[in-house]
């Protein structure tokens, strides 16, 4: 039991105490609030002085000392670059040039030892990547950090030049896949400039036993989104490949990165044993309405599986002459067959049309067998559902 | 002055408003900024702007619900959709909604004030 008097030592030092940790408290609150509304002021001035920078065209004759240095200066100047192009980002880009940022920055990149700063430096040049930092970004290729890496990758692309692609491409097999998927949408935005070295890996890689199938699947899948015709017979010699990831991936870039020449191979790969590549193909083959591709699309009506059969339909609706097949369909034995020429003719108002003129009295024979093929769907379909409820 | 067309300026970003209001300004309009979703939409119902330039992604409100909600208030001025946001089936949405048009953030400022001028001089909708 304390007695009455070191009770109150105790109580006074705790006060004490607490009456420090308050008065710290306070003043660190004082700094913090002080910073925020400086940095506010700051913001605001630089706001300003770019504002009317970027309105008059034109750089201040007045020393610019120190805005570089200044991290809320950047993150003003950067936040005009969003927001402007031609003649305003023009101006915004002979600043950047008086202020020597990129160097500066570039400095920033190899030198600090702060991760954030690094990467706020790296993020503002890809955002103003020009030749004079491909050596640093190619250089970042190589960084122990991802978000590093992808960064470079992304500064490499900004500035296009195609001799790039191959250190991305050597980078993205050491990498993971989450990473290698990044690395390959960075690649997208070369567009056709990487499409000779992407299309050069492809066909190299049949003769590499050890070759990664996900990252040719990622090539394969950029390679369809730039959409350039010259990726064809790299394309092509995907189509048979022994994994089907492959086979899927150059089904569906043949559809925007092929030609008529891909149709051959493509109604092969609609008869490839995994349903997926069939769909592909499908798909695909509405793309070039193609004569030879009819009748084979016709027969895909009556696939096994359910996507194949939608995407045959579809890629017929889509094909100059394909819907006098979608209406050979609805005699089909299949009902399978049937009922996906009747949703693509229905939704693309063939039934409609065929059902005005019928009630107007200019109905043909053709039109009474669409009408009728709906209206049995319908009671099918009515059927099912009371069988079901 | 007092002739001028008077626009509102709708965006969060401090930058944007104020070049845009500048530029504005300097080309002799009348110009009131603000910087959420729900100040624009007050704005546009106790005002009658001649033209609104209006941001989709801002606090409080974004740009399709104050075009919603400005359409259910039968506010009849003109308004451009200014975004940096890239989905075509927003900006068909935002079109839906009564936007005469869609300008995407990076914009040039003088293609931004042509369209202004353009916008400005077509017939306005009578409710």
């Amino acid at each position: 039991m304390l007695n009455p008097s070191t009770l109150l030592i105790v109580l006074a030092v705790l006060m004490m105490v607490a009456l420090a940790l308050a008065i710290v408290l306070f003043f660190i609150k004082l700094v913090h609030r002080r910073r925020i509304r400086a940095i506010g002021v700051r913001r605001a001035h630089y706001i300003g002085a770019l504002g009317e920078l970027v309105a008059r065209n034109a750089l201040p004759v007045s020393s610019l000392t120190g805005w570089g240095d200044d991290p809320v200066f950047l993150e003003v100047l950067f936040d005009f670059l969003t927001i402007v192009t031609g003649d305003e980002r023009a101006t915004l880009e002979r600043l950047i040039e008086r202020l020597d940022l990129r160097a500066k920055l570039a400095e920033d990149v190899r030198g600090s030892r702060r991760l954030r700063m690094r990467l706020q430096a790296l993020g503002y040049l890809v955002e103003i990547a020009d030749e004079t930092l491909e050596g640093l970004f190619l250089g970042c290729l190589g960084d122990d950090v991802v978000e590093v890496r992808l960064h470079a990758a992304r500064g490499l692309a900004r500035i296009g030049n195609p001799d790039s692609v191959g250190p991305i491409l050597d980078r993205m097999e050491h990498e993971e896949h989450w990473v290698a998927d990044r690395l390959a949408d960075v690649l997208v935005g070369y567009g056709p400039a990487a499409v000779p070295a992407l299309s050069q890996y492809l066909l190299l890689s049949q003769f590499d036993a050890r070759r990664d199938a996900e990252l040719l699947r990622d090539i394969i899948r950029v390679l369809g989104l730039i959409g350039d015709l010259s990726a064809e017979p790299a394309l092509l010699s995907m189509v048979e490949a022994d994994e089907q990831l492959l086979r899927i991936g150059a089904a569906s870039a043949l559809g925007s990165a092929g030609t008529p020449a891909s149709v051959p191979a493509l109604l092969q790969a609609l008869e490839d044993p995994d349903w997926r590549v069939r769909a592909r193909a499908a798909d695909s083959l509405g793309v070039f309405s193609d004569p030879r591709a009819i009748e084979p699309l016709g027969i895909a009506l009556r696939d096994r599986a359910w996507w194949v059969r939608q995407d045959a339909a579809k890629a017929l609706a889509n094909h100059l002459g394909g819907e006098a097949r979608l209406i050979e369909a609805l005699g089909d034995a299949d009902p399978f067959a049937r009922d996906a020429a009747l949703h693509q003719l229905g939704l693309r108002g063939t039934v409609r049309d065929a059902y005005r003129r019928i009630e107007a009295g200019t109905g043909t024979e053709l039109d009474q067998r669409i009408l009728r093929a709906a209206l049995e769907s319908e009671a099918q379909d009515s059927a099912a559902s009371e069988l079901a409820g | 002055m007092a002739d001028a067309p008077w626009i509102l300026v709708a965006d969060d970003a401090a930058t944007v408003t104020l070049l845009v209001s500048r530029a504005l300004e300097s080309a002799g309009y009348q110009v009131t900024v603000v910087s959420d979703g729900f100040a624009a939409f007050e704005a546009g119902v106790s005002n009658d702007f001649d033209l609104a330039l209006l941001d989709h992604m801002m606090p409080s409100m974004l740009g399709t619900e104050v075009l919603q909600r400005w359409g259910e208030a039968g506010v009849l001025f003109p308004t451009v959709v200014l975004s940096g946001v890239d989905d075509d089936e927003l900006v068909i949405q935002l079109l839906e909604l009564g936007a005469v048009d869609f300008i995407r953030k990076p914009f040039n400022l003088k293609e931004l004030m042509v369209r202004v001028r353009m916008h400005l001089a077509a017939p306005r909708a009578v409710g």
